[in-house]
C-alpha cells in the first residue's frame, strides 16, 4: 500500500535542524500534499526523498527514508533518481529544442531508436497536453514556450525516464490561473499511473488535489492525515490556527 | 556638497576623455604610419636587403606567429578548460577549490620573460629539444592558461545551476549534463575566452626571446623548428636603430590587425549569446 515509508527522518544544515524527527507514509497512486509556513522544511523533505540533499554540502541526515520496502540510502544516487522524478518551482527547460529535452534522459539511458524516441516525446508531451500546442514545432527552442508550457514539458520530461513517484515544488507558483488549472487536471489524472507528491503554498489547491496532506511546521510534521478530514476537522490546534489563518 | 559632486563628475568626464583620445590616437598613429607600408609584397615575401627588414616583407613573421599561437592555444586551453569544469562541477571541498584557485593565481603573476627562462632552460636546454615552436608555444600555452580558466569558469558559473539540478533530477550523471547541456551552452564563450587567450599570446614577445623565436627562419613546418614571430620582428626593427620606423609601424599594424579582427568576432558574438541567457532568466 504505502510506496513510499518516511522514518524518523531529521535533516540539519551546518548544524541547524531543518527536519527533525518526521515520520509518514505515502500511499501508491494518490496525491500527497505537503503544506506549511515558508522556511518549514517542505523543500527540505523532498530533497531528501529523491535523495538530492545527500550531494548538499553542510547537510546532515538522520533516519530513513524507505521506498516499496527498501532503502533508499542503499540505492544507487542515479537510480533514486530516476525512480523518483523531482519537478522544480521555476521551470528548468533546457537551453535546446523541445525535442532534445524530452529525449535528453531516454537517450542517457540508451535508447536510441528514432521511432522509439519520437513515441516517447509523443505519448509523454501527449500527457501533459503539451503536444496538440507543439506537434509542429518540437524543433524551436523550449526556452520560448510560456512559463506554463515550460512547466508542463519539465513534467512531460520527468515522466520520459517513467518515475515510480513524482515530486513537485509549488510548481505552480511561478503560473497564472489558467495553467495552474490545466497543471492541477492533469496531476490528476497522472495518479492514476504514477505517486505524487506535491508542495504547495496554495491551500485550495491542496483541498482541490490532495488526498492526504501533511502539515509541517518548523521542521515539525504536525499533523498528517486524510484530506477531507485534515482539512474539515483538523485534530491539532496548530493545524487549525495555520488553516483559519490562510484562509482568515 | 554640490560642489563636490560636479567636481567629481568633472573628473570622470576628463579621464574618461584623456583615455579615449590616448586610445584614438595610438591606434590613428599606427594605422597611419602603418598603413601606408603595407602592401602585397610586405604581406606575402620573405625579409631581406643588407640589413634585415630593410627590404621584402614579413610573410615568415606572420606564419610564424600563427604557428606559436596555434601550438599555445593547444596546449593552454586543453587543461584550463578542464580546470575550470572541475572547479565548477566536481570539486567538492572549500580547501582544494582554494588551493587551485591560488595556483592558478600564481600563474598568473609569473613574469612572462621567467615563464621563457623556465621553457629555455627545462625544454630548450635539459631536454635538449633545441630552440623550437614547441618549446615556445608551452611558455606561452602557461602564460594563457589561467587566462582562459578564469573566463571558462565565469561562464560555466553563469548558467543557472537548477539546470544542473534538473539533469540531476533525471537521474544523468554529471559528465553527461556536462557534455549534452553545459559544454554546448557555454562553448560560444568558451571559445571566445580561448580567442582572447590566442591574441594574448599572439602579443607576448619574452616567452619567445630565447626559446624559439629567432630573427630569421622560414615559414615553421614542424613544431620542431624555429620561427620569427610578429612582435620578435618589430623588437628587432627597432633594436637594429637603423631601419626605418615605418617597417616595424608595418609590423604593428598586421599584429594589431589580426588581434583586433579576433576581438571584434568575440565582441560580436558574446553580445549575441548575452540576448539568449536574458531570455533565459
Ligand atoms: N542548502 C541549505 N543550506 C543551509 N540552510 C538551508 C539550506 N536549504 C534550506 N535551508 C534552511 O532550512 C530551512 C528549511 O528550508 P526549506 O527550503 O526546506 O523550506 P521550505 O519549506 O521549502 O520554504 P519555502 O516555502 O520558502 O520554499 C530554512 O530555514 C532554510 O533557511
Ligand atoms: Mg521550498
Amino acid at each position: 500500500m504505502a510506496i513510499l515509508k518516511i522514518e524518523n527522518l531529521g535533516v540539519k544544515y551546518d548544524g541547524k535542524p531543518a527536519l527533525n524527527n518526521v515520520s509518514f507514509e505515502v500511499p501508491e497512486n494518490r496525491i500527497t500534499a505537503i503544506i506549511g509556513p515558508s522556511g518549514c522544511g517542505k523543500s527540505t523533505l523532498l530533497k531528501s526523498i529523491n535523495g538530492t540533499i545527500r550531494g548538499e554540502r553542510g547537510a546532515e541526515i538522520e533516519g530513513k527514508v524507505y521506498l516499496k520496502g527498501q532503502d533508499t540510502s542503499l540505492i544507487p544516487k542515479e537510480e533514486l533518481h530516476r525512480r523518483i522524478g523531482l519537478v522544480f518551482q521555476t521551470p528548468t527547460p533546457f537551453p535546446f529544442s523541445i525535442y532534445k529535452n524530452m529525449v535528453y534522459a531516454p537517450k542517457y539511458y540508451g535508447i536510441n531508436d528514432k521511432s522509439q524516441l519520437d513515441q516517447i516525446v509523443e505519448e509523454k508531451l501527449k500527457i501533459t497536453g503539451l503536444y496538440d500546442e507543439v506537434r509542429t514545432e518540437l524543433g524551436k527552442s523550449a526556452i520560448n514556450l510560456s512559463g506554463g508550457q515550460q512547466q508542463r514539458l519539465c513534467i512531460a520530461r520527468a515522466l520520459t525516464v517513467n518515475p515510480e513517484i513524482l515530486l513537485l515544488d509549488e510548481p505552480c507558483s511561478a503560473l497564472d490561473v489558467q495553467n495552474t488549472a490545466i497543471i492541477e487536471s492533469l496531476l490528476k489524472e497522472l495518479k492514476n499511473e504514477y505517486t505524487i507528491v506535491i508542495v504547495t503554498h496554495n491551500i485550495p489547491q491542496a483541498q482541490r488535489l490532495a488526498d492526504q496532506v501533511v502539515f509541517l511546521d518548523g521542521g515539525n510534521l504536525v499533523e498528517c492525515g486524510d484530506a477531507d478530514q485534515l482539512f474539515d476537522h483538523p485534530k491539532i490546534k496548530e493545524t487549525r490556527d495555520f488553516l483559519s489563518g490562510v484562509f482568515g | 556638497m554640490k560642489i563636490l559632486s560636479k567636481l567629481v563628475k568633472c573628473w570622470a568626464y576628463i579621464s574618461i576623455s584623456i583615455v579615449l583620445i590616448s586610445v584614438a590616437f595610438l591606434f590613428g598613429y599606427i594605422f597611419y604610419r602603418g598603413g601606408s607600408t603595407i602592401s602585397l609584397e610586405f604581406l606575402t615575401q620573405a625579409p631581406g636587403g643588407a640589413v634585415l627588414g630593410t627590404e621584402g616583407g614579413i610573410f615568415p613573421a606572420i606564419t610564424g606567429s600563427l604557428a606559436f599561437t596555434f601550438v599555445a592555444v593547444l596546449l593552454g586551453s586543453v587543461p584550463a578548460v578542464a580546470t575550470a569544469i572541475y572547479l565548477v562541477f566536481y570539486c567538492d571541498t572549500r580547501k582544494k577549490e582554494r588551493t587551485i584557485r591560488m595556483v592558478v593565481e600564481c600563474i598568473s603573476g609569473i613574469p612572462s620573460i621567467v615563464l621563457g627562462l623556465f621553457a629555455y632552460s627545462v625544454l630548450v636546454r635539459s631536454l635538449n629539444l633545441g630552440r623550437c615552436v614547441l618549446a615556445s608555444g608551452t611558455a606561452l600555452a602557461i602564460m594563457i592558461l589561467p587566462f582562459i580558466e578564469v573566463r571558462t569558469e565565469k561562464a560555466l558559473r553563469e548558467l543557472p545551476q537548477s539546470i544542473i539540478a534538473a539533469s540531476d533530477s533525471l537521474g544523468c550523471s554529471k559528465a553527461y549534463a556536462i557534455r549534452k547541456i553545459v559544454l554546448p551552452a557555454c562553448k560560444g564563450e568558451v571559445f571566445s575566452g580561448i580567442i582572447l587567450g590566442a591574441c594574448y599570446a599572439m602579443g607576448a614577445t619574452a616567452p619567445l626571446m630565447f626559446t624559439g623565436g629567432v630573427a630569421f627562419a622560414k615559414t615553421p613546418t614542424s613544431v620542431m623548428q624555429p620561427a620569427m614571430a610578429l612582435p620578435l620582428h618589430l623588437y628587432l626593427l627597432v633594436a637594429q636603430g637603423t631601419t626605418s620606423l615605418d617597417l616595424a609601424y608595418g609590423t604593428a599594424f598586421v599584429m594589431m590587425m589580426i588581434i583586433l579582427i579576433g576581438n571584434t568576432a568575440v565582441t560580436l558574438y558574446s553580445r549575441r549569446k548575452e540576448e539568449l541567457w536574458q531570455s533565459l532568466r
